[in-house]
């Protein structure tokens, strides 16, 4: 079965492969020589229409065809083909879960959650800032050039949902014994003990999954990581929050 | 039939890209490496793929956790994390499973799952946007999605609904609000007349509009039909089953040969756009055609010349007439790749997957049968669909 997804991988990109040399007629090893310059027309006044090139069939028989539905263009499918392939064969990479990133209306509710003022202000900038000024970034959709959010990360997102969490943890430190979030029966947990060990309940509803041994072990081990004992609350309530919503 | 479906636009877009490289001079177009043959491309620079058995094993080694799925469940479905009273629930519950399902049904009743709905249907629909400068709304088409989902209607409703086309959702209540589209359409059929989807895929000849449906609805791009006799046609393939010949050549010629088989796709294309070429830029309805002809020198109002053959009739596909919108909602909602599309799509959203037309991932007939199963069986409904993938063995696996 297996063996099968490669073959029709294989076979699928041959037949495109064939496709392409049929529609140049001329084998594939051609195409690079005749891959044509690049139309460039410095004369703003001139009609693109008219430059030699700008149309597939002729000034009088084509149309220009967008590579896809949004402004952005296609993907390159070659490279696209290589990343399924990668990810094993399709019976077996579609029954197994990938990895989408939060999206930003979840990123707000989470930070939401936890208490932390989306509105506030700060030099250098707030929590609530860097996600207002990196929604960009991290991935918000462009309707207008019919763009839909993304669900994967770039490295910039990436990057920057790790600033939002830094800034945002002085916050949620402070207020997640008193946010519902993180209460059983209106009761809660502080972040830390009075040995600034990180507290079980607390680490638990940061990842929103049971947090193990091992969780609270690197939590313990990053607030003593810091210059201070604050900077290594900061680091390791970021650390967790980033390492554990790095996926949905 | 579904798989070479799928195989065939893929192939004719890779030719496309190679022939579109000759024609838009940036080079984007350009197949390197495609000397080292099908093989050695698609499986990255020649460097054999990963065993099959790795990723059999990866499939087998997956580990049950309720709090987990729990947790990747809030997030998908009302975009939160799940409370520590939800996660100690399942995690102190003598039967994780049932209380898993217990929380995963209240996530559904939920209003924040209507607003999770709006957004991926804006999302898969491409749109979104209030009305503005005398442009429609764009969120209305998303948010009737959006409520027939979340209302556990007949997904067939967003395509033959005649009344309250254009809802609206009303944050402070938490309620779909009906309304009514006023774009002028006579007899409204679901989203094809929504004056947000016709302003948002405005251009050319009203393709852009059918490629919306297309790729949103079918999940493939085009070309979208296939003959069992492909016949030659200018040294390739013709594979459409339409006759060459139904449909214009002037002043686009539709069945040029030269570089691809334009009728491949056209012929399915230009059978549909007539009915969508009676929108404008607005959105709005008019009597007549009101879209543009791409020509040189000065683009030219279409005419029905433009894009068939006189005497040829408007088309879902090659032996489905449509006369009308109305007829085409009909032909949508009754198409089996319709279906099967947006059960993949949902799919796709639960298992965190890129997009199944610009980013390939397409799923495999027997992974979703249990849950094309589940549509048909609850009459077309989306959420009931959904939440058999939420529950299925396959989500609750990490």
């Amino acid at each position: 079965m297996d063996r099968k997804i490669d073959i029709s991988l294989v076979a699928l990109l041959a037949g495109g492969l064939a496709l392409l040399g049929g529609c140049v007629d001329a084998p594939s090893t051609e195409l690079a020589p005749r891959k044509p310059a690049a139309v460039v027309d410095d004369d703003p006044t001139d009609d693109p229409a008219e430059t030699p090139g700008a149309y597939v069939g002729g000034e009088k028989n084509t149309f220009n065809h967008m590579s896809d539905l949004g402004a952005d263009g296609a993907r390159d499918p070659f490279e696209v083909l290589q990343e399924r392939q990668e990810e094993g064969p399709p019976e077996i990479r579609t029954r197994m879960h990938s990895c989408q990133k939060l999206q930003n209306t979840a990123i707000q509710n989470l930070l939401e959650g936890f208490g932390v003022d989306l509105a506030a202000t700060a030099d250098p900038p707030s929590a609530g800032q860097i996600f207002a000024d990196g929604k960009a970034s991290l991935g918000a959709a462009n309707y207008d050039s019919r763009v839909g959010e993304s669900i994967v990360w770039s490295a910039a997102g990436a990057a920057k949902l790790f600033d939002i969490f830094v800034q945002a943890a002085p916050e949620i430190i402070a207020n997640i014994e008193n946010v519902p979030q993180c209460q059983i029966d209106g009761v809660g947990t502080p972040m830390f003990d009075g040995d600034n060990k990180c507290n079980e309940p607390a680490v638990s509803c940061l990842i929103g999954r049971p947090a193990t041994d091992e969780h609270l072990a690197i939590c313990n081990s990053l607030v003593g990581s810091g210059s201070d004992i604050d900077k290594g609350k900061i680091i390791a309530v970021a650390s967790l929050l980033s390492a554990a919503h790095s996926c949905e | 039939m579904r798989k070479t479906s799928m195989l065939f636009p893929l192939c004719a877009a890779l030719a496309l890209l190679g022939c579109g490289s000759e024609s838009s001079g940036d080079g984007q177009g350009t197949v390197e490496g495609s000397d080292d043959g099908g093989e050695s491309t698609g499986s990255g620079n020649g460097t054999p793929g990963p065993d099959v058995t790795t990723f059999e094993t990866a499939l087998h080694d997956r580990v049950l956790d309720y709090n987990e799925a729990l947790r990747t469940a809030s997030l998908k479905l009302n975009r939160r994390l799940p409370t520590l009273a939800q996660i100690r629930a399942v995690e102190t519950a003598a039967d994780p499973k049932a209380e898993y399902e217990l929380q995963l049904d209240a996530m559904f009743a939920d209003p924040a799952f209507h607003t999770r709905m709006i957004k991926w249907w804006k999302d898969a629909m491409r749109q979104g946007g209030g009305a503005a400068n005398g442009a429609p709304s764009r969120d209305t088409a998303p948010v009737l999605a959006a409520r027939i989902t979340s209302e556990g209607r007949p997904f067939s409703e967003l395509f033959t609904a005649s009344s309250s086309t254009c809802p609206t959702y009303d944050s402070a209540s938490d309620t779909f609000v009906d309304g009514e589209c006023d774009n002028g359409v006579p007899t409204h059929a679901g989203v094809l007349t929504n004056p947000g989807v016709m302003y948002q895929f405005y251009g050319n000849m009203a393709f852009r509009r059918v490629r919306w449906l297309q790729e949103v609805f079918v999940c493939t791009k085009f070309p979208a039909e296939y003959s069992e006799t492909p016949i030659s046609k200018g040294g390739s393939d013709y594979v459409s089953p339409w006759e060459f010949e139904t449909i214009g050549t002037s002043p686009v010629d539709f069945q040029d040969t030269k570089s691809v088989i334009c009728a491949n796709c056209h012929t399915t294309i230009n059978h549909i756009a007539p009915l969508f070429g009676v929108f404008d830029a607005n959105g709005q309805f008019t009597s007549g055609i009101a879209v543009m002809t791409p020509s040189v020198p000065d683009p030219v109002q279409t005419q029905l010349s433009h894009w068939l053959r006189d005497g040829e009739t408007t088309a879902w596909r090659f032996g489905q007439p449509v006369a009308d919108l109305v007829e085409l909602g009909a032909a949508v909602a009754d198409d089996p790749d319709v279906h099967e599309c947006v059960v993949a799509r949902m799919w796709n959203f639960v298992m965190s997957k890129e997009d199944i037309v610009t980013d390939l991932s397409t799923v495999p007939t027997e992974v979703l049968q249990r849950y094309k199963d589940e549509f048909y069986a609850s009459d077309q409904n989306l959420k009931a669909t959904l939440r058999k993938m939420f529950v299925s063995d396959d989500f609750v696996r990490f």
